[in-house]
């Protein structure tokens, strides 16, 4: 994914390809029971390892792209529709978020995807808050900064490890 | 990764506390010493707790009924009945507690002072009308307040002015929450919290940790949360008992010097091994300068947090490690 | 150049934790929000309502309870020295309003939070 000329079909080809993929993360991530842990709201958000080395490889219109499909099309087959307002909010505050940090240049995706995690738990609470008028949300948004970070780091990692592997070089723009 | 994901739920689990497995019981009767008392313990059922509730609630009935200054009860002699006749046999508790508030009054530098009944009276009567006193009405009183009028020897105590009356209001809730916490030991009750208005003691723990006690601020919300297991916590407030007139408040604190209520201090909370010492401590503390009252609470190893007349919070070096 | 990037990275991530535990503790420090407010006579559980929709409640002729918003507060009382009146709203875990001489205590509760406020 050099930064060649891609014709029209080809970057269509590929644009599928991941928005497949992230898909199927999604579907994966949907089989954890990370319920089990008792703390609601709290996944690893793999389908972002997607997002983000798409972002990098290829570009912010088309990363975004991809991550509208992927929760369009994960709240149609196993979504309620409250569940995609949760996920629209959080996941445009956090793309908002790993734009403007890579922007910068000065983080690799480790560090943009880590904020990334943590952006998108408060956008997710913060709707939530809304929604339901629940202040007493306001309790877990330490803890779900905190699970985001982490899961976000790691989700980082991975796609460092992909883009190195791609041959995509992140200093940034 | 393993290990980030560990940190991840380990995190997770610490900011979230955990689900209890026993349930939370919680009890409150508004009847002794005239002021709300909290009870909550953790039991494996509501019988085994309201066994303890009930003798809880038992004991602190016989405590009040010992140092109630208002009413007399039958084949009972106590505070009421020594201020009426004063001499007589009295319980254990009421001679336990009068030696140790002599000493107190030492140790306040005044400031305690258990003779000051008459004073008290006027001022009780103050909150009753909504009217404060005339100060050429408390001045005669003060005359009748001498702390060395009053004797121990035996079980009997005797005052020897006849216009002393006593009251045991700055001791008696956090001596009775001490006792009435060694008696729900005696009965197998391990972990739980109790609070005789405001006087807290906390014993063992609840699921998940040592007990949150929150720390009202003066102007409403909570201020602070100390975490405790086996002390006792204790606040001296102007807003638990007051009323205003003319748009002053004289809350319920009175200094026995100036005979006023003491103003130094918004609120003064104690935390210490012992109730009956975390009640005392809190009055004087309430009535003393920051300076006197350190050096007060260090002796008896006890921290404390202030809130000044203008809303400064000042705390001892230690207070702050029960905050976390 | 990679290096400085990981040493930001590293740096953006500690900044976020310190900002959540932070945040947490703070959080602790004022008490939790609580859920539902508990109201006793005499120490019997009289009624327990929710805290996020607006309701009146009638205590027995003794006082009358509001809610709203999170909070709960005495409107009025029929005893003479009016304190839990003037009483500011509470709406912590733990927190509560005493009004002694009807014996009606209106204390908050919830998930956490603090197990007794004085």
């Amino acid at each position: 994914m050099k930064k060649e000329k891609t014709s029209a079909a080809e970057k269509i080809a590929l644009l599928g390809l991941l928005t497949a993929l992230c898909f199927g993360l999604s579907y994966i991530e949907f089989l954890i029971p990370f319920s089990a842990l008792g703390i609601p709201g709290i996944k690893l958000g793999l389908a972002n390892i997607c997002v983000t080395a798409a972002l990098y490889a290829i570009g912010t219109k088309e990363a975004a792209a991809i991550n509208l499909i992927r929760i369009i099309l994960s709240w149609l087959i196993f979504g309620s529709f409250t569940g995609l307002i949760y996920s629209l909010a959080g996941s445009a505050l956090s793309f908002a978020g790993s734009v403007a940090l890579k922007k910068s240049a000065r983080f690799s995706p480790i560090g943009v995807s880590a904020a990334a995690g943590a952006l998108h738990n408060i956008g997710q609470l913060a709707a939530a808050m809304i929604l339901t008028d629940a202040s007493a949300l306001m309790y877990y948004i330490p803890v779900l900064i905190i699970c985001g970070l982490f899961a976000g780091a790691i989700n980082g990692f991975i796609v460092s490890a992909i883009l190195s592997r791609v041959g995509v070089n992140y200093k940034g723009e | 990764m393993r290990r980030l994901l560990a940190a991840m739920a380990a995190s997770a689990v610490l900011l979230c506390g955990c689900s209890p497995a026993p349930k939370k019981y919680s009890a409150v009767y508004t009847d002794v010493f005239d002021t709300a008392t909290e009870f909550a313990a953790y039991c494996d059922s509501r019988e085994e707790f309201d066994l303890y509730a009930e003798a809880l609630h038992d004991e602190l009935l016989r405590l009040h009924k010992i140092f109630d200054i208002y009413d007399e009860y039958d084949g009972l002699f106590n505070a009421a009945s020594l201020n009426k006749t004063k001499s007589g046999g009295c319980p254990s508790e009421l001679i336990e507690l009068t030696k140790s508030a002599v000493d107190w009054y030492d140790l306040s530098g005044g400031k305690l002072n258990i003779a000051l009944g008459s004073v008290l009276s006027l001022w009780h009567d103050s909150r009753e009308s909504g009217i404060p006193p005339a100060m050429e009405d408390l001045k005669p009183l003060a005359e009748h307040c001498d702390i060395d009028d009053i004797s121990v020897e035996g079980d009997i105590i005797s005052i020897k002015d006849p216009q002393l009356s006593l009251d045991f209001g700055a001791l008696a809730k956090g001596y009775a929450a001490e006792k009435a916490a060694e008696l729900l030991e005696s009965v197998g009750c391990a972990d739980f919290v109790l609070s005789v208005g405001g006087n807290v003691v906390a014993r063992g723990e609840k699921p998940g940790g040592s007990w949150e006690i929150g720390i009202s601020s003066p102007d409403g919300g909570i201020l602070t949360t100390v975490k405790v297991s086996d002390e006792a916590v204790v606040t001296s407030g102007d807003y638990q008992r007051y009323f205003e007139y003319e748009g002053v408040r004289y809350h319920h604190i009175i200094d026995p010097q100036t005979l006023m209520p003491a103003n130094l201090w918004r609120s003064v909370t104690v935390i210490c091994k012992s109730s009956a010492d975390a009640d005392a401590l809190s009055t004087a503390l309430f009535c003393l300068d920051e300076q006197s009252g350190r050096i007060l609470a260090e002796n008896f190893g006890a921290e404390a947090l202030w809130v000044s007349s203008k809303g400064e919070v000042i705390r001892t070096e230690g207070f702050e490690d029960y905050e976390k | 150049m990679k290096n400085k990037l990981l040493k930001n990275d590293f740096a953006l991530i500690a900044a976020i934790f310190v900002i959540a535990l932070a945040a947490a503790v703070f959080g602790r420090a004022i008490g939790r929000a609580g859920d539902t407010v508990e109201v006793r006579v005499k120490g019997e559980v009289y009624a327990i309502l929710p805290l996020d929709k607006p309701a009146e409640l009638d205590i027995g002729g003794l006082c009358v309870l509001k809610t709203e918003n999170g909070e709960a507060w005495i409107e009025s009382a029929v005893c003479k020295n009016q304190i839990c009146v003037k009483h500011r709203s509470v709406s912590r875990v733990g927190e509560a309003i005493v009004c002694l001489p009807s014996g009606v205590t209106v204390k908050i509760t919830g998930e956490g939070g603090a197990d007794i406020v004085i």
